[in-house]
C-alpha cells in the first residue's frame, strides 16, 4: 500500500544503494503516514539541498525511503576526482560563513522562519473556507521544505567545523568527549530552550509572589485553569501565560511526530514544570550553575591555550568559538526548527481533520495523521463528495502492525560493517557524527550491563526512573536517574531534579547530552536498550564520563 | 655544508671582537641569572635562576657565563684555530672531522687565568656555602642562542656528574664547552638553521643531590599532549637512569586539577645510577625487593605535582622538570629538589601547522578539507 508516494522502499533501490540505515533516534516507534510523508519528502530534500548548497566536496547528501513506519537512510558519495576538485572550490566559498559570521547567519534563519511560523498562525483555522485551509496546508508544506533546507544546511556546516575541533583535541591535545575538560569547553552557553524553561520559573516565582502557589499546586489542568479564573490576579497570570505558550509552546511532546498535543492546546505539561518549580528555592539553579561552567570553561582555556603556539592561537579561537556554537545550535534548531513546523504541521492538518469530519469524510479528528497531503487535495474542495474511512482504516491497522514488530535496523545486501564502510568513505558530516561516530564500546574488563557512550562526564548512584514520553515525566522523584529512549527540549526543566541521565539513541550533541553538561550531571547516551534492560525503581550506577551503566542487586 | 659552517663562523668572529669583558662578567650564581643576565647563561640556567627566586628548593650553584666562554676562544686564540680548521675542512666536506678538532682544540687549550681563578673562587664560596670542604657538583652545559626562545638543545650537551675538586670542576666546563661542537650538534644546528654565531654556551656548576629516588615530571601529558594530565617518571637513585632509559621507570598519571593518580604503571626497576667512590657516577643493581615496589608514595606524588603544576602555571608554559628525593629523606620532610626545568618544545603543530602568511579562516576551511574530507 502506498504511504509515501514516490518514496516507499522497494528492492528496486537496491539498485540505487546497496544499503540503507534505519533512523532509529526519530522513527522509533513508527511514524504515522502524515509524519512520514513530510518528513520523507522533505528531511531528504533539505538534506540533498544541504549538501548541494555548501558544496560538501565528497557527499551530495542523504536520501530516505519509508518502510513500515521507518524512515531509511542511506548517503550518495562522489566519486569523479573532477567533481570533486570543483565542488571543493566551491566549498571553500561556502563554509566561510559557519566561521565569520555564525550569529548573523543563524539570526536571520530564526528571523525567517519565525516570520513564516506567524503567517501560518495568522491564519483563523476556524472561520477559514476550505480552499484557504487548503491554501494553509500548501504553505505549511512550503514552511516545512524551506525548515529542512535551513535545517540541513546549517547543521552540515556546523557539524562539519565542530567535528573539525574533536579531531584537533583528539590530536593536539589528548582529549575527547570521554573527558571532562573537553566538555567544558563547549558547555555554559545560554539557548533559548533554557530561556523557555526560564520563563516557566519566572512564573512559578509570580505565582508564590501572588499567592497564587496553592492554586497551582495540582495535577489537574482543569482545575488549575477554573481556580485561576476565579480571582484578578489569577486571571492575569493565566493571561500572561497564554499568551507566553503562544510564543514560546509550539513544541511537540515527541521531536519527531505529530499524534501528540502541543503546549498550545494542552498546557499541561508546561503547568507540571511551574508547580515543580514551586517547590524550589529563590535562585534559578541553572543561572548559578551557568556561572560555575562560564568560570570551569575559562580555566579549562587557560591550562589548554599554553599548548597552543601563540602564533597558532588565532586560527584555534576562531575555530573554538566556531565549535562552541554546535550546543546551542543543536538545542535551538529543536526549538526553532523542528519542533515548531511540527508543531504548525499538526495545527494545519489538524484543523483540515476537523473539517472533513464535519464534512463526513472522516469519522475523528485525528483520523487525519493516517492521510497524505495528496488525500486531502483531491478531497478537501468537495470533502462531502468523499468517504477517506476505510483508506483511514487500513492504515491504522497497518500502522498498528508496524508497532508490534520492530524494523529491521538495516535493508539491502550488505552486512552492518561493509555499510558503516560505504557510509565512511562518503565523509558526510552528519553520517559520521550520529550513525558512525557514536557506537558504543563492550568492554569486557568492566562487566557493566550497558555501555553507551559519554554524554556528559561524571559518576551517579540512584534509583532508575524509566520515562518513555513527556506525560510521564511527572512520576519523576528528585535525585532520580532517567532511563528515557531519547529526551528533547520540553523535558528540560527536570534534569534540575535528576541525579543522571541514560538515553537509548543519541550522541554528544543530542538533546540529552546538551543539557546535562548545562546541569553538570553525568549522562550516558546510545545504551540502545536501556529502557529495556532497566526497571524503574532499581538503582542504578552510571559513569558518564566512561559510558557504562551498572544495574545494581536489590538490597 | 661545510662553507656554511665557516661563513657563520666569521660573522661569529667579527661580533666577539667588539666585546669587553671584566672577571666577575664570568661567573653568575643562579639566583642571579635573571632578567638581562639570562641572555648570558641560557635557558637552563636562567630556568634554575627563576625558580630559586620563586621560592622552589633547587639546589645552589652558579654558572659559567657564556662571556667566559668567548673570552677563551677570542684571548687563547682558539677561536682564530677554529676557523682555520673550518676552512681546511671545507675542502673534504667532512663534519666529523671537523667537529673532533674543534672539540680537541677547546679541551687542549689551557685557560685563562682570568677565567680559572673567577670558577676556582665561585667553587670555593659554593664549599663554604654548603660547608663542605670540596663539595660534589654537576657540571651541565646551557646553550645560549639568541632571540630563539623556544629552541630546544636539549640533549645535545653534556652534564657531568658528582664531579668532586676545583681541577675536576675546570676540566668539566672545558668538556662542556667541546660538547657544543660534538657531530650530533653541529649536524643538528646545521639541520635546524641556527647560524653558530648565535649560539654559544654557558656551564652550571650545581650541588649535587644524593638522590634517593629521582625523575622527571612533564606538566603535560606527553604521549598524547593532554594538558589536564602530568606525568611523573621515576627511578632509585639519581634521575640519570630515567632519562638516559637505562631501566622502565615508574610511570604516574596525575590529574592536573585534583593530584588524582589516574593510572600508574610500575616499572621493572632492575638498575639504578648512583654517585661513584671517587666522584661520577655508576650503574648499580637495584636490591631484588625494590625493583617492582613503587619509588613514590602517594603522597610524594601529590607534593610533586603541585609544584609542577604551579611551576606550570608561573611559565605559562608546559614543563619538563628534573627532580630528585634526596636520602635524607623523611615523612615529615621529603627533601624534595628540583635540578631543571626546561619547557616543553615538542607542542609542534604537525600537520595543523598555519604557515603565518595564511588567512586564519582559510587555515581552518584547509584543515576542513584535508582533516574531514581527506582532500
Amino acid at each position: 500500500m502506498v504511504v509515501v508516494p514516490g518514496f516507499d522502499f522497494s528492492e528496486e533501490d537496491l539498485i540505487q544503494s546497496p544499503y540503507w540505515f534505519l533512523d532509529a533516534t526519530h522513527s522509533v516507534p513508527p511514524w504515522t503516514p502524515m509524519f512520514g510523508w513530510f518528513w520523507v519528502n522533505f528531511c531528504r530534500h533539505g538534506m540533498q539541498y544541504g549538501a548541494e548548497t555548501l558544496n560538501l566536496p565528497t557527499s551530495r547528501g542523504w536520501d530516505w525511503r519509508f518502510n513500515s513506519g521507518g524512515g531509511y537512510l542511506t548517503v550518495y558519495g562522489v566519486s569523479d576526482p573532477e567533481v570533486i576538485r570543483r565542488r571543493t572550490e566551491a566549498f571553500r566559498v561556502s563554509i566561510r560563513p559557519f566561521l565569520e559570521n555564525y550569529d548573523d547567519l543563524w539570526t536571520g534563519f530564526k528571523q525567517e522562519m519565525l516570520g513564516r511560523y506567524e503567517q501560518l498562525k495568522a491564519v483563523d483555522v476556524e472561520r477559514a473556507t476550505n480552499g484557504e485551509l487548503l491554501q494553509l496546508l500548501e504553505a505549511t508544506v512550503d514552511t516545512t521544505r524551506r525548515m529542512w533546507e535551513i535545517h540541513m544546511y546549517m547543521m552540515y556546516g556546523v557539524y562539519s567545523v565542530y567535528s573539525l575541533f574533536e579531531d584537533l583535541c583528539q590530536d593536539l591535545l589528548g582529549i575527547d568527549d570521554t573527558t571532562p575538560e573537553f566538555h567544558a569547553l563547549v558547555s555554559g552557553y545560554d539557548n533559548k530552550v533554557f530561556q523557555v524553561d526560564r520563563r516557566l520559573w519566572e512564573f512559578s516565582r509570580r505565582a508564590h509572589g501572588e499567592g497564587l502557589s496553592e492554586v497551582l499546586d495540582q495535577a489537574d489542568t482543569q482545575t488549575i485553569i477554573r481556580r485561576l479564573k476565579e480571582s484578578e490576579v489569577g486571571r492575569l497570570w493565566l493571561t500572561d501565560f497564554n499568551n507566553f505558550l503562544l510564543e514560546d509552546g509550539w513544541r511537540l511532546q515527541r521531536m519527531a511526530e505529530i499524534n501528540m498535543p502541543s503546549w498550545v492546546e494542552d498546557p499541561t505539561p508546561a503547568l507540571q514544570i511551574v508547580r515543580r518549580f514551586l517547590s524550589g528555592d529563590d535562585t534559578f539553579q541553572l543561572d548559578v550553575k551557568r556561572q560555575e561552567l562560564i568560570q570551569d570553561r575559562q580555566e579549562t582555556l587557560n591550562t589548554l591555550i599554553t599548548r597552543i603556539p601563540p602564533d597558532e592561537r588565532e586560527w584555534f579561537n576562531l575555530l573554538l568559538t566556531a565549535a562552541q556554537h554546535a550546543g546551542s545550535f543543536s538545542e535551538e534548531h529543536n526549538h526553532y526548527l523542528d519542533l515548531y513546523t511540527h508543531a504548525m504541521i499538526r495545527r494545519t492538518v489538524l484543523a483540515i481533520g476537523k473539517r472533513l469530519v464535519a464534512a463526513g469524510t472522516i469519522d475523528d479528528s485525528e483520523d487525519v495523521f493516517f492521510l497524505i497531503p495528496e488525500d486531502i487535495r483531491r478531497t478537501m474542495w468537495v470533502p462531502e463528495a468523499h468517504r477517506l474511512q476505510r483508506l483511514i482504516d487500513e492504515r491504522r491497522s497497518q500502522w498498528k502492525e508496524w508497532q508490534q514488530q520492530p524494523n529491521p535496523p538495516l535493508l539491502g545486501s550488505l552486512g552492518i560493517d561493509q555499510a558503516i564502510k560505504e557510509l565512511v568513505v562518503t565523509k558526510d558530516p552528519i553520517a559520521l557524527k550520529v550513525v558512525v561516530g557514536s557506537m558504543p564500546q563492550v568492554k569486557t574488563d568492566v562487566q557493566a550491563d550497558l555501555y553507551g557512550t559519554c554524554g556528559s562526564p561524571g559518576l551517579a548512584e540512584g534509583t532508575a526512573r524509566i520515562i518513555l514520553d513527556e506525560s510521564q515525566l511527572g512520576d519523576i522523584q528528585p535525585g532520580d536517574i532517567l532511563v528515557a529512549p531519547t529526551t528533547s527540549p520540553s523535558w528540560t526543566s527536570v534534569f534540575a531534579f535528576l541525579k543522571g541521565v541514560v538515553v537509548d539513541r543519541g550522541a554528544s550533541l543530542s538533546h540529552a547530552a546538551v543539557v546535562g553538561r548545562e546541569y553538570g550531571i553525568p549522562v550516558v547516551m546510545n545504551v540502545f536498550d536501556g529502557t529495556q534492560k532497566i526497571r524503574s525503581g532499581q538503582r542504578i550506577r552510571i559513569d558518564g564520563t566512561h559510558g557504562h551503566v551498572f544495574i545494581l542487586p536489590d538490597e | 655544508m661545510v662553507l656554511m659552517v665557516m661563513s657563520l663562523f666569521f660573522q661569529m668572529s667579527k661580533r666577539a671582537i667588539g666585546m669587553m669583558f671584566t672577571s666577575t662578567a664570568f661567573i653568575c650564581w643562579f639566583e642571579d641569572c635573571i632578567g638581562e643576565r639570562s641572555a648570558d647563561v641560557g635557558n637552563k640556567l636562567s630556568g634554575l635562576g627563576r625558580m630559586l627566586n620563586d621560592g622552589v628548593p633547587v639546589p645552589p650553584g652558579f654558572a659559567v657565563t657564556r662571556q667566559a666562554y668567548e673570552y677563551f676562544l677570542e684571548n687563547t686564540g682558539v677561536g682564530k684555530q677554529i676557523k682555520k680548521v673550518v676552512e681546511l675542512s671545507t675542502l673534504s666536506g667532512d663534519t666529523r672531522t671537523l667537529a673532533e678538532s674543534i672539540r680537541e682544540q677547546i679541551l687542549v687549550t689551557p685557560l685563562p687565568s682570568e677565567i680559572e681563578l673567577a670558577i676556582a673562587r665561585a667553587y670555593e664560596e659554593l664549599a663554604q656555602k654548603t660547608g663542605r670542604t670540596s663539595p660534589e657538583v654537576a657540571v651541565r652545559s646551557s646553550a645560549t642562542a639568541e632571540d630563539m626562545p623556544d629552541a630546544s638543545f636539549a640533549g645535545l650537551q653534556d652534564t657531568f656528574l658528582a664531579v668532586v675538586g676545583v681541577h675536576q670542576v675546570l676540566a668539566n666546563v672545558q668538556r662542556c664547552w667541546a660538547s657544543l661542537f660534538t657531530e650530533r650538534a653541529v649536524n643538528y644546528r646545521l639541520n635546524m638553521g641556527y647560524s653558530f654565531n648565535e649560539v654559544s654556551i654557558s656551564v652550571g656548576i650545581q650541588l649535587m643531590v644524593a638522590a634517593d629516588t629521582a625523575g622527571v615530571l612533564f606538566t603535560i601529558n606527553p604521549t598524547t599532549g593532554n594538558p589536564f594530565e602530568m606525568v611523573i617518571e621515576a627511578n632509585w637513585g639519581l634521575g640519570e637512569s630515567v632519562v638516559q632509559g637505562l631501566v622502565t621507570p615508574d610511570q604516574y598519571l596525575v590529574h592536573k586539577k585534583s593530584l588524582d593518580l589516574v593510572r600508574e604503571e610500575i616499572g621493572t626497576k632492575h638498575v639504578q645510577v648512583v654517585q661513584g667512590m671517587n666522584g661520577g657516577t655508576t650503574i648499580k643493581e637495584v636490591l631484588p625487593d625494590y625493583q617492582t615496589v613503587p619509588c613514590l608514595s602517594s603522597s610524594e606524588l601529590k607534593l610533586l605535582g603541585d609544584h609542577g603544576r604551579s611551576l606550570e602555571t608561573k611559565y605559562g608554559i608546559p614543563l619538563d622538570i628534573e627532580w630528585a628525593l634526596s636520602e635524607l629523606r623523611t615523612d615529615r620532610d621529603p627533601c624534595l629538589h628540583f635540578l631543571q626545568v626546561r619547557p616543553i618544545t615538542t607542542h609542534y603543530m604537525g600537520s595543523w601547522h598555519k604557515d603565518p602568511q595564511r588567512d586564519p579562516t582559510d587555515h581552518i576551511i584547509d584543515l576542513l578539507l584535508s582533516k574531514r574530507f581527506s582532500i
